[in-house]
């Protein structure tokens, strides 16, 4: 495994006497795409105010790049870039005008950076006129502009797709898969809704109440379920045997290993047993996590 | 540097900074056309010798009215001294506006609204950031909190430099179009003697006397918007502070600890022709107040916005 560019250790965070972060310990990789996932009031947004100097932890430590946050806050964050929440610009000046503002905030960001990364969010139309003008969509990606005009090593975004149509969010699931792979950025996505982001992450970290109770890596490959829909049913029972299965819409859901499924298929071909349709079945995240979080309460937790 | 190039881009990208300054220009027009306008022009030597004349005359008499009590003589024989003066050096009546007095006014003016203005900016130009949730965008860059907040408070300095600059400017301008060189000037009698004053002197000083005083109802006013995080109250008490602050001292003058207050040692009340408010006030008390307030606004400013979590 990678060095990891950051680490959070043993964070806590109370304000008012209330508990909102417990002991939190969570590293992050270069290359990786970490989902943040867990209920409205989770404690995500405060987490990750505290990962980027916007708020001090009670006790614990936050590392980024090898520095600590509270005694190097400036190297620390350097090599960060991040959204928290809603992107907030400067709605009096150009979108141009305020990437210049941050552009000033950084080492070595030069205007051809600017013009490039204006061109990558797709902006370049736009750019000049007064932010107050861009609709939610154009505010968001002005608002990757500049969280990714430095060239981090680390990016942070917190419940990105917030006001992204379904086009938007998979156009912009496809960007950040690319940055993740070709500049080895670690990014780290939160949001309260596992669907939109589980496409894209490679693992997940799940907060609730302040506490992390579960980080899995996601193996995409290893899906030991599929759907099969055929025309003689008593000939499939017959040949998949002790198997385990259950009827699902119009045919069964199989427990069976990939590599298992050309013998089937044969074997299904010999028997002259007509096969409509057959898939994997993912089994959704989303219902794990649900079942994980007590599902219908996971906006009413404290 | 370069954040300082943020905040003066930011400060001129709205309207507040605009509409300030250009009333401030507006003004000092308004008040030099007015004045022109409706001024008898005594543009000859004949016409100010004569206006000269009129009124030596008038204290001549006086002079010579017996009824008039000894202590008052005194005055008019100086006066008259200084309207022989007048009349010898070819110089406007003090009644009338001269490029001299009108300069003497605009200054005035110009740190007068100078004062205000920066109160405003110095109020918003932290809690604004807050209350648009810019702040955050910020605070996040590789910029420690004390240089940004320093970049915020140099840049209200030069806001109030420059805003004070151009009424100047704009004074010295108006007023050589309206009355060239015709000067009223400014006389002091020393030792039996006609003074004429420096001018360029006296404006040095009524800009010099004035600073300290601006400068800690700035920083008054950016502490307060650093704490309140609303830019309207902390404009509002500072404000309230900066013109109410002689109608406060005149009640609570009688009282020890009014002394120790900031606004009880404005350094103006020092300047030559004016006698302070509080008696036993001396102008090097007032100075190590004004330092001692100063330091503390700064201090408290500062450890506060150093401290506090940002949730905006
Ligand atoms: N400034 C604050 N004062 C008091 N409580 C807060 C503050 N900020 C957040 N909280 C509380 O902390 C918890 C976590 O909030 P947050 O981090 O915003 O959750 P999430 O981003 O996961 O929705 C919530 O219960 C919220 O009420
Ligand atoms: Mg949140």
């Amino acid at each position: 495994m990678k060095k990891p560019i950051v680490e959070i250790k043993n964070l806590n965070k109370s304000i008012k006497g209330k508990h909102i972060i417990k002991d939190l310990n969570l590293s992050f990789y270069p290359g990786q795409i970490t989902g943040f996932i867990g209920p409205n009031g989770a404690g995500k947004t405060t987490t990750i105010r505290m990962m980027t100097g916007l708020m001090y932890p009670t006790s614990g430590e936050i590392i980024i790049d090898g520095h600590s946050m509270k005694n190097h806050f400036e190297d620390a964050i350097r090599h960060v870039g991040v959204i928290v929440e809603n992107p907030e610009m400067y709605k009096y000046m150009s979108g141009y005008k305020n990437l210049q503002h941050f552009a000033r905030m950084h080492e070595g960001v030069t205007k051809e950076r600017i013009d490039e990364i204006v061109r990558q969010v797709g902006l370049e139309n736009r750019i000049h006129e007064k932010v107050k003008t861009y609709s939610l969509g154009m505010r968001q990606r002005l608002g990757l502009a500049q969280a990714l005009l430095h060239n981090p090593k680390f990016l942070i975004l917190d419940e990105p797709t917030n006001g992204l149509d379904p086009a938007g969010i998979r156009e912009f699931r496809f960007y950040l898969r690319k940055i993740a792979e070709e500049q080895d950025i670690s990014i780290i996505i939160s949001s309260h809704m596992l669907g939109e982001i589980e496409q894209i992450v490679d693992r997940i970290a799940i907060i609730q109440n302040g506490e992390l109770i579960d980080i899995r890596e996601l193996h995409q490959e290893t899906i030991s379920q599929y759907y099969i829909e055929v025309a003689q049913t008593d000939e499939l029972q017959a040949i998949i045997g002790e198997r385990p299965v259950k009827p699902y819409e119009k045919g069964f859901i199989i427990d069976i290993e990939k590599p298992e499924v050309p013998a089937l298929l044969r074997a299904l071909h010999e028997e002259n047993v007509d096969v409509f349709s057959i898939h994997p079945v993912q089994q959704r995240l989303e219902d794990q996590f649900i079942e994980m979080t007590g599902g219908g309460a996971i906006d009413a937790i404290h | 540097m370069r954040y300082i190039k943020n905040e003066w881009i930011k400060l001129w990208s709205q309207k507040t900074a605009w509409m300030l300054t250009i009333f401030l220009c507006l003004l000092v027009v308004g008040v030099g056309a007015v004045t022109k306008y409706y001024e008898k022009p005594l543009t000859t030597p004949e016409d100010r010798r004569n206006a000269n004349q009129a009124e030596l005359d008038n204290y001549q008499s006086l002079v010579n009215d017996p009824a008039i009590p000894e202590e008052e003589l005194s005055f008019y024989r100086e006066e008259i001294l200084k309207l022989e003066y007048r009349i010898a050096n070819d110089l406007l009546p003090a009644s009338e506006m001269g490029f001299d007095t009108f300069m003497d006014m605009g200054l005035q003016m110009s740190l007068a609204l100078g004062a205000m203005f920066m109160i405003v900016i110095a109020a918003s130009i932290l809690s604004k950031e807050f209350s648009t949730g810019t702040i955050k965008m910020l605070l996040t860059r590789p910029v420690a909190r004390w240089k940004i907040l320093l970049s915020k408070l140099v840049t209200v300095f030069i806001f109030g430099g420059f805003v004070i600059f151009i009424g100047a400017v704009l004074t010295a301008i108006l007023g050589f179009l309206f009355w060239g060189s015709d000067t009223v000037g400014s006389l002091t009698i020393v030792n039996g003697a006609v003074v004429q004053e420096n001018m360029t002197d006296s404006y040095m000083n009524l800009i010099l006397y004035s600073i300290p005083s601006i400068i800690l109802n700035t920083l008054l006013s950016f502490m307060l918007g650093a704490i309140f995080g609303s830019s309207t109250l902390a404009v509002g008490i500072a404000l309230l502070i900066a013109f109410l602050s002689n109608t406060i001292l005149y009640f609570i003058a009688k009282y020890e600890f009014a002394k120790y207050l900031w606004f009880a040692n404005d350094i103006r009340q020092f300047m030559p022709g004016s006698t302070p408010v509080i008696e036993d006030l001396t102008l090097g008390f007032s100075m190590i107040v004004c330092i001692v307030y100063a330091i503390v606004f700064v201090v408290v400013t500062f450890l506060h916005f150093q401290k506090r979590d940002v949730t905006a």
